[in-house]
């Protein structure tokens, strides 16, 4: 009798499984990099001015996926001969110590110089000069993309350091509230404020290298009732992009810049609809009611790469999940069939296609937090990515397919994060303060 | 009988192991289930402000606009569809040919703030259920017929646990149907207007469930011609 109440009494506590994290398998070791100090004889400049510089490069190899920077150590640096280091470099120590990259930077007469040496081939490349300005606005850039160029030499993929990630700053004003739209390099710095519109502004998205470079879609109050409106980086004002009654919310376009989804109130009920746009990114004809169900709401379309098919929020089965449907003919009125995409967690939202097609990253409730899951289309697995007690929503891909944006959100704080599927930790990149940010958005190549 | 006992306990153990996750999602689940039953039983009862059988494809299909390809909702026709049958947008734009502007649109005055008081919604609900504010409502709509030079904006808002973007379309699902209500009591759908406001405006600043229940609201505008 003991014997079975003992055994009834720990069936339940093995049959209560916690839910695993679960890593993507695409992880890969990481390159140990050796980034030397920034040799500096003399300058005009001040020397924080250069450690900001190297700080802003070394950022860059750190959060790439490919790569690790070393610490600085005397030892190294000593092995090096400036200004004229390519010549008098010697591969065999930095062989012994297994370190199979060092990058060698100086600044000479203003003029920033960087020297990569492949230890494990034996080879070398000087890259083309910066000439500094002295406007950190503008090196930064200039770093950014020294740093894609370096990535791709060494293992083979375009950096996405020089791209900028469109995102909602939200602060108080009096009693209210306002949300404007920013922009910020790949690594949170750079920050300015783009509309000067005032007023409320949500989602926003680039378009399309297809349609326009520096171009965005974005939704905005100005009106009352929300709507798309479209505007660029060096513009202050937008223009309404869609003019359909009622509210507009939650725009996306599709990669070929020929389709916008997005959800509007236009018959009365939160619907998908869709609406097809020319070769200028204006409107082309009516928008089309693509997906509704009886007493559902719908949210957040993003579209595949290929255009054809619409991923998507719906609470129609309950909570909120992601759904996938294929993005009828003009001439097809009956109601599709979604496909439900996300089955093992609670209220499934955000989702985000990835550019090359393969995964979809969403936000999903996990043990009563918002975490960021990617689905991968190949084994239709749900893989938990990030952990903590921080809810974290709106993912955004890179176009590298690697690397996730996506905001957090404890209380009243929201900042700004960056991943890379192969490293698994997420990076700050917003500089905190009072104010929020949210909906970042990755620029498309 | 000590068998049977025994039997009975590891049947209940291996049920309540099976079934349970964990506390919160048993809550969720039971909640989910909770809906549906309690759609099902309105529908029976035919509550109007839920749910009733509809009687035509006119009804159905409802007066719709031209400025947009419609779904045709004939494969909805036998689902229990009242408060979703297609209720197009006023025709005037704000802000344009005699309709005030948004921005010109004021919280009613001390006067009438009993009648145009926040109407409040379960968490992940967009139904109105409270029999006091259903009541509220139909004062409301009643006030506004008798009254057709006032103006009205439905404001949709939600706390703040859900995602941002599922959020300001929840909002927007819930001003629709207050507007939808207030409709269907006759008041002129020409003259609401709807906005969603997600949890973007929270009236309520903490992190709890008193003020995440403040938050689940619509609120009502005016413009008084």
């Amino acid at each position: 009798m003991l014997t079975t109440l003992r055994l009834l009494f720990l069936l339940p506590i093995c049959l209560f499984c916690q839910e695993l994290e679960i890593r993507l398998s695409t992880r890969t070791p990481l390159k140990p990099v050796y980034l030397t100090g920034l040799h500096v004889p003399a300058s005009e400049y001040d020397w924080r001015y250069f450690e900001e510089l190297r700080a802003v490069f070394e950022f860059d190899l750190n959060t790439n996926g490919f790569s690790t920077v070393m610490p600085i150590q005397a030892g190294y640096e000593e092995r090096l001969e400036w200004p004229d280091v390519k010549s008098d470099f010697n591969l065999t120590p930095w062989k012994k110590d297994h370190i199979p990259f060092v990058l060698a930077i100086q600044v000479l007469q203003n003029r920033l110089q960087l020297i990569a040496f492949d230890v494990e081939n034996g080879t070398s490349k000087k890259y083309p000069d910066l000439s500094l300005t002295g406007r950190i606005e503008e090196d930064r850039r200039q770093l950014h993309r020294l740093a894609d160029t370096l990535q791709k030499d060494l293992f083979g993929v375009q950096g996405i350091a020089s791209l900028k990630i469109l995102y909602t700053q939200r602060q108080k004003s009096g009693d209210d509230w306002i949300s404007e739209i920013w922009v910020c390099d790949a690594d949170g710095g750079n920050a300015r404020r783009i509309l000067s519109e005032k007023g409320y502004c949500l989602s926003p998205g680039f378009f399309p290298p297809a349609i326009s470079k520096d171009e965005f879609y974005y939704i905005s109050f100005q009106q009352g009732q929300s709507k798309i409106y479209r505007s660029a980086l060096n513009k202050t004002e937008g223009e309404m992009m869609v003019s359909l009654r009622g509210s507009q919310v939650l725009p996306a376009m599709n990669r070929a810049g020929t389709q916008m989804a997005f959800i509007t109130d236009v018959a009365g009920r939160p619907d998908l609809f869709i609406q097809n746009l020319d070769a200028k990114g204006k409107m082309s004809g009516k928008a089309r009611q693509l997906y509704s169900a009886p007493r559902a709401t719908q949210a957040s379309p993003t579209f595949s790469p290929d255009g054809k098919r619409i991923a998507f929020v719906s609470d129609k089965d309950g909570p909120p999940r992601i759904y996938v449907l294929d993005v009828a003919s003009p001439k097809e009125t009956k109601r599709p069939a979604p496909r439900l995409l996300t089955k093992q967690n609670r209220e499934n939202t955000s989702p985000a296609w990835s550019p090359d097609g393969k995964k979809l990253a969403y936000s999903a409730k996990v043990d009563g937090v918002r975490q960021i899951g990617i689905y991968d289309f190949e084994t239709e697995e749900e893989i938990q990515i990030t952990s903590g007690s921080e809810n974290k929503e709106n993912p955004s891909w890179a176009p590298d397919s690697l690397h996730l944006v996506y905001n957090t959100e404890c209380e009243d704080i929201c900042e700004l994060y960056l991943i890379h599927l192969n490293q698994g930790e997420p990076v700050l990149i917003s500089k905190g303060g009072a104010d929020q940010k949210r909906f970042p958005c990755w620029e498309s190549k | 009988m000590v068998r049977f006992i025994r039997f009975l306990s590891a049947a209940s153990l291996l049920l309540a192991a099976g079934c349970v996750r964990n506390s919160s999602e048993t809550w969720e689940d039971m909640k989910t289930a909770g809906r549906y039953m309690g759609r099902g039983v309105d529908a029976i009862w035919g509550k109007d402000y839920e749910s009733r059988m509809l009687t035509s494809d006119e009804e159905f299909i409802g007066p719709y606009d031209d400025e947009f390809v419609p779904l045709r909702d004939s494969d909805l026709h036998n689902a229990y569809a009242m408060s979703d049958s297609p209720l197009p947008q006023p025709k005037g734009i704000p802000g344009q040919k005699g309709i005030p502007p948004l921005s010109e649109f004021y919280m009613a005055p001390d006067t009438l703030a009993a009648l145009f008081h926040a109407i409040h919604f379960d968490t992940d609900d967009h139904v109105v259920r409270e029999k006091s504010e259903i009541q509220a409502l139909i004062q409301l709509a009643s006030y506004l017929k008798k009254n057709p030079n006032i103006y009205l904006v439905i404001e949709g808002h939600t706390d703040e646990r859900a995602s941002a973007g599922y959020n300001i379309a929840l909002g927007m699902r819930r001003a629709n149907f207050v507007r939808s209500f207030l409709v269907k009591h006759g008041v002129d759908l020409n003259r609401v207007y709807t906005v969603s406001r997600g949890k973007e405006h929270p009236l309520a600043q903490g992190h709890g469930p008193t003020d995440w229940k403040t938050n689940r609201r619509s609120e009502f505008k005016i413009y008084q011609k």
